[in-house]
């Protein structure tokens, strides 16, 4: 383990490297997308459509923890990147496993980005008066099931990618667009017309981003949705494993 | 007038020329290039169907009905599939990265003015097309689902917002992008940021916004006028003179002022350069 901390440590002091104006860009992007999807709660809640039975309270805090979360809920390893310009040989002159090695580097990379987005999520919320206390504690289990997941779907899109021969853009390009829907990371599934929400959280993709928060603001109820997430990250995990090892004989790097 | 056609006679040979690559490279990759077309209707289709699932369910958002906001969304979609079409390639848009990069040095040893060559480079009508196709398809079925009249004033209104997209979000672009003439590394993404940034808001009806921000994101941050004003003005929701005109002006405004940035940035370039390449290739 010394070794995985002292890699995350690593990545943690590099994601400043290239200063203030390359990070605020990153925050400023998210921050005004929170207030978007905020307005856009408070423009429904406006007009005086029908709830369903979601509080204005919930969605918001739906949102503003999706938001602060992100880097938690869409696990993304530098896989895809490392692979397209071939840092991922380096990888295999360490003394570690590669995936630990990936794992090590994402951990590290999320402490910036939590740190930095928790205050303007707290201060939004405090302005639209959301009240922060949680519905279940349960998700807590919940979002470490859904790192744990997200870890091997990533791994699962980054086998996917040597498949492709590095089509990384437009892996990359694919994979947010299905992400932002299919996640629940943008919208709750409870928020969904025709009931697919309640299909959608259940499937590999729709609890990673969606499942914990939903548990947190009371959404939906925690028993299926942990049953699902612990179903899942016992299934991919060792899918994600095999198809890694079975895929690293066709990588290909353009380097550069 | 002589020179101008010249111009004009060089630029359309350039476009005729990266067209040419652009179908040589689908014809050559088909298998690439039918995942990328693929990709591209997936994501067009994923960019609208958040808002029109919230849309369904909520009856209409911000103002619209459920119908006028996949209207909305076309449009959107429509303008961004353009400006993809003729800007994609070769980060002609996101040109912080080329600025950035150093990478206009591959540009100034061309025997082309600079803005020709930005002007063309980008064009990919083949690998390209997909959001504009899936935006105009959408547009075709918003408009008769609401009855629309088309006129062919209203189709000219239609282009000109949609050629003001594009020049809103290039004048954005270019204009915050001229900063990575002075911190290359940390300016480098910043026309991505501000495109991203576009493309997160812009995407949502501004209605029930505090008039201060409203404001703000129709004047400093103009993505309320990309789409969502010229989506009510289409619709016949907005009818003052001034309403119409202001994407058109501020458009006006931010290619002028992008335009100055970056001829100045580029005086810095030609003494200061940007050299990030390391020799074997890497960059720092």
């Amino acid at each position: 383990m010394k070794t995985f901390w002292a890699t995350a440590r690593m990545c943690m002091v590099e994601k400043s490297y290239f200063g203030l104006g390359n990070l605020i860009g990153e925050y400023l992007l998210r921050t005004v997308g929170l207030m978007v999807m905020l307005m856009v709660w408070r423009s429904l809640a406006l007009q005086g459509a029908d709830m369903q039975g979601l509080s204005l309270n919930q969605l918001m805090m739906y949102t503003i923890l999706t938001t602060v979360l992100r880097p938690l809920l869409d696990v993304r390893t530098p896989a895809s990147d490392w692979l397209h310009d071939g840092t991922v040989l380096s990888l295999y002159l360490r003394p570690a496993p590669v995936l630990s090695q990936l794992a090590a580097y994402t951990v590290g990379g999320w402490c910036l980005p939590v740190a930095i987005m928790t205050l303007p999520g707290l201060l939004t919320g405090v302005t639209c008066g959301v009240d922060f206390r949680p519905a279940s504690l349960l998700f807590l289990p919940s979002l470490v099931l859904s790192v744990a997941e997200g870890f091997a779907v990533d791994f699962l899109f980054a086998c996917l990618l040597i498949r492709l021969k590095n089509l990384s853009w437009v892996m990359e390009c694919l994979r947010t667009a299905l992400c932002a829907l299919l996640t629940g990371a943008v919208i709750p599934f409870a928020a969904l017309p025709w009931g697919i929400g309640r299909f959608l959280a259940l499937t590999p993709l729709g609890t990673l981003a969606g499942a914990a928060p939903a548990i947190y603001v009371g959404l939906e109820s925690p028993g299926p949705i942990l049953l699902a997430q612990a179903c899942w990250t016992v299934l991919l995990w060792p899918l994600a494993i095999w198809r890694f090892r079975r895929a690293r004989e066709k990588m290909i790097s353009y380097g550069g | 007038m002589k020179g101008a056609i010249s111009y004009l006679k060089e630029l359309f040979g350039l476009y005729r020329l990266y067209g040419r690559m652009d179908l040589q490279w689908f014809l050559q990759d088909s298998r690439n290039s039918l995942i990328l077309l693929a990709v591209d209707v997936v994501l067009g289709v994923a960019d609208l169907a958040g808002l029109m699932l919230l849309a369904v369910r909520f009856q209409g958002v911000g103002g619209f009905s459920a119908r006028e906001v996949l209207f909305f969304l076309a449009f959107y979609e429509t303008g961004n599939g353009f400006l993809t079409m003729l800007f994609c390639n070769y980060n002609v848009l996101n040109i912080s990265r080329r600025v950035g990069r150093g990478q206009l040095d591959h540009m100034l040893i061309q025997p082309r003015p600079l803005a020709m060559q930005l002007l063309a480079e980008g064009f990919a009508p083949v690998s390209g097309c997909g959001k504009l196709l899936v935006g105009l398809a959408v547009l075709i079925v918003a408009c008769v689902g609401l009855h629309m009249r088309i006129t062919p004033v209203w189709v000219l209104m239609l282009m000109l917002y949609v050629i003001c997209y594009g020049a809103l979000q290039i004048g954005q672009s270019y204009l915050w992008g001229s900063l990575a003439f002075y911190i290359p590394a940390a300016f480098e993404e910043i026309s991505s940021v501000i495109l991203d940034l576009n493309g997160a808001v812009g995407r949502y009806p501004l209605a029930g916004l505090p008039r201060w921000l409203a404001a703000g994101l129709c004047t400093v941050l103009p993505v309320g006028l990309t789409a969502y004003l010229p989506a009510r003005v289409l619709l016949g929701k907005v009818q003052t003179p001034w309403q119409i005109a202001l994407p058109f002006a501020v458009a006006a405004a931010f290619l002028w002022g992008a335009g100055r940035a970056f001829r100045r940035g580029m005086r810095r370039y030609l003494t200061h350069s940007c050299n990030r390449y390391r020799d074997m290739g890497f960059r720092n």
